[in-house]
């Protein structure tokens, strides 16, 4: 998870709530977001 | 002036002399024959005859005693007395006094000796001496003195009390411990009937007895209670003997000696009390307890009975100890036999023994050395340890169970985020893969798999978080069955419930005791392919209990597979994750229930206890 790049990070959250995967990958992928600091990204983008 | 005294002595021994041939003529029989000696000694102190019975105790003939001198008959100290008296008969008076006289051989003999004096022509011209022997006299006083001491001291110094009563019972005399002993003084109770002391209720056995002393001539022993003074009552044994006139053989009077008792009785109760506790401790003692002399066995208490599968103790003492012990063991507890036959304790140590129908069961047993009925014996104690050692088995097993559970818990949790993240971005992928949809299907169906497996690890290591609520059994069994039922008829099971109660309420997490009866029932009906009839009855188990049986009509378990339930990732399914049963009974031992299996070859039978909900909990 690490090593993804922010872009594609981004992208994965959003295709992610697209599919509806489950709950737990979301939050997964968010607290990376959190931890990058990216969250204003897809906070404006949503 | 010497002269004339001298004149005068003479004179008077004459007349004395003379007097004294006079009346030996007279009196001759009287005086030779006279048992008391008898001697004349004349003013100056000399012997002037002497007859044979005083020949006798002095042992000087007549003609050696004319030549004796009043003070050579005397020994010193006695020489000023006798002189005082003959000089106060001199005098002219009658003296009777004791002294003592040595004879010619030296003995020192007691007499009595009366003084008379002699008076011719109105003056005094000598003593005639009566002289008694009372040596033996005063030697049978002295005795008798010494015997009445001795009895003095006794009867004063002895705390057992003597009574003299008459043929009617009056008491004639005491002896003085009766103070001592009752309180009365011997003035309180001379002349008092002696069964008036008595207890009434010993009044009538008293009376029996003493008519038996009278009658029968002979002594009688018999316990009283006795009023003392205060009116308490001592326990009092008495020895009655009766005193027999030795020529008319009636019976004078009777001599009791009367010993309280109530120290006695009150020890030996304290004896017998004592030993009731010991035999109680040994009789009730929750360890086996036997008493053996080399082969034999003397004694077993109840437990010991019991440990051996006897009816009767009797069957017990007819074993040896060789038949209790199994065969393998005899050269152990030979050399523990010589050990604790030379008086040292052994330790408890494991032996195999023999039970009455013959089964055999590990016990410890330990010797002691002791007596039994005054002779050297083993005292041995067993302690059966199959309980213990099953508990122990299942202990080790549940501590493996335990970590085994943590350990995978934890990897577990560890496991699930990657996971997370492999399957979502597989999903992600999914969409760009359209060609390989076979593919993905087999990998996420592995990966649910995983994930299953890793929730149910996750259970094990979560008994905190169970969130109990009052439940009502029957309605949550009834909603599983209902979950479970469509897969039921599918494979053709009926499932019955019985339930003869009501308002079977527990505490319990309701989700996870749901998945317990999931588990249960999927098990169940996967035993039996073929179909059959799965019946779940509920009842109540002692009063604070409930207990469900689950029976199925399958094919069952062989008993290999049987023990090994409930280990981790133990299963016999093509796709089970051997965690279902191992997680059920975590659960059910985190509500404090129980959980068991049998199984044969016609099904299994899953037996669950749990408690039911206290009485305040419901309100």
């Amino acid at each position: 998870m690490r090593k993804l790049s922010d872009e594609l990070l981004i992208e994965s959250y959003f295709k992610a709530r697209e599919l509806n995967l489950c709950p737990e990958f979301i939050g997964l992928i968010e607290s990376e977001i959190h931890r990058r600091s990216l969250f204003n990204k897809i906070r404006k983008s949503s | 002036m010497n002269g004339s005294v001298e004149a005068i002595k003479n004179e008077k021994k004459v007349l004395l002399l003379d007097y004294v041939d006079e009346n030996l003529g007279k009196y001759k029989t009287l005086f030779t024959s006279n048992q008391d000696s008898i001697f004349t000694v004349d003013i100056e102190g000399n012997l002037v005859q002497g007859n044979p019975a005083f020949e006798m105790i002095s042992g000087y003939s007549t003609e050696e005693a004319k030549q004796l001198k009043l003070q050579l008959l005397f020994p010193l100290d006695h020489v000023n007395k006798v002189f005082h008296h003959f000089h106060k008969a001199v005098l002219g008076q009658f003296e009777n006094f004791d002294c003592k006289m040595t004879n010619k051989s030296g003995q020192l003999i007691d007499l009595n000796i009366t003084n008379i004096p002699i008076s011719v022509n109105d003056q005094i011209v000598g003593v005639c001496a009566v002289a008694r022997d009372i040596t033996e006299l005063k030697r049978q006083k002295q005795e008798l003195r010494k015997v009445e001491e001795m009895q003095r001291i006794l009867t004063n110094n002895v705390l057992d009390l003597f009574i003299c009563t008459n043929l009617q019972g009056e008491i004639l005399y005491v002896s003085p411990s009766c103070e001592h002993i009752l309180g009365y003084t011997a003035e309180e109770v001379l002349q008092q009937n002696c069964f008036s002391f008595l207890h009434l209720d010993d009044t009538e056995k008293a009376v029996i007895n003493c008519k038996k002393v009278l009658g029968g001539m002979e002594n009688r022993r018999g316990s009283y209670r006795i009023r003392t003074k205060g009116g308490d009552y001592i326990w009092a044994e008495t020895l009655s003997k009766p005193i027999i006139d030795p020529d008319t053989r009636h019976v004078l009077e009777v001599v009791s000696v009367v010993r309280d008792i109530s120290e006695r009785l009150k020890v030996e109760e304290e004896q017998n009390k004592l030993e009731d506790t010991y035999r109680d401790l040994v009789e009730y003692s929750p360890d086996a307890v036997m008493i053996a002399r080399d082969n034999e066995i003397l004694f077993i208490n109840d437990t010991g009975a019991r440990l051996l599968g006897a009816i009767k103790k009797e069957d017990i003492f007819s074993k040896k100890i060789n038949e209790i012990i199994h065969p393998d063991y005899h050269e152990i507890a030979k050399e523990r036999i010589d050990i604790v036959t030379s008086g040292e304790v052994t330790n408890f140590f494991e032996y195999k023994l023999i039970r009455l129908d013959g089964t055999i069961f590990v016990a410890e047993v330990k010797e002691i050395p002791t007596f039994y009925q005054n002779e050297p014996a083993r005292h041995i104690i067993m302690r059966d340890i199959t309980e213990r050692k099953k508990t122990e088995e299942l202990l080790l097993n549940s501590e493996k169970l335990n970590v085994a559970g943590q350990l995978a818990a934890g990897i577990a949790h560890e496991v699930r985020n990657p996971l997370t993240a492999i399957k979502g971005f597989l999903q992600l992928m999914e969409t760009q893969f359209a060609g390989k949809q076979d593919y993905f299907e087999i990998i996420q169906s592995e990966m649910d798999r995983i994930e299953l497996i890793l929730s149910e690890l996750l259970v094990l290591s979560k008994p905190h978080e169970l969130k109990f609520e009052t439940v009502d059994l029957i309605s949550l069994i009834e909603s599983v069955k209902t979950l479970i039922d469509t897969q039921a008829i599918l494979n053709g099971i009926q499932i019955e419930t019985i339930h003869t109660c009501k308002n079977l309420i527990i505490k319990c997490d309701k989700n996870q005791l749901k998945q317990v009866f999931i588990n249960i029932l999927k098990n169940a009906i996967e035993a039996m392919p073929d179909g059959g009839l799965i019946t779940i009855e509920l009842k109540n188990y002692s009063f604070n209990k409930i207990k469900i049986l689950v029976k199925d009509t399958g094919k069952g378990m062989p008993p290999h597979i049987l023990t090994r339930i409930g280990e981790p990732f133990f299963t016999t399914k093509k796709d089970g994750t051997g965690l279902g049963i191992m997680i059920s009974k975590q659960i059910i031992e985190n509500h404090d229930g129980t959980i068991h299996f049998w199984s044969d070859k016609k099904g299994t039978m899953i037996e669950v206890i749990l408690p039911m909900a206290k009485r305040e909990a419901l309100k």
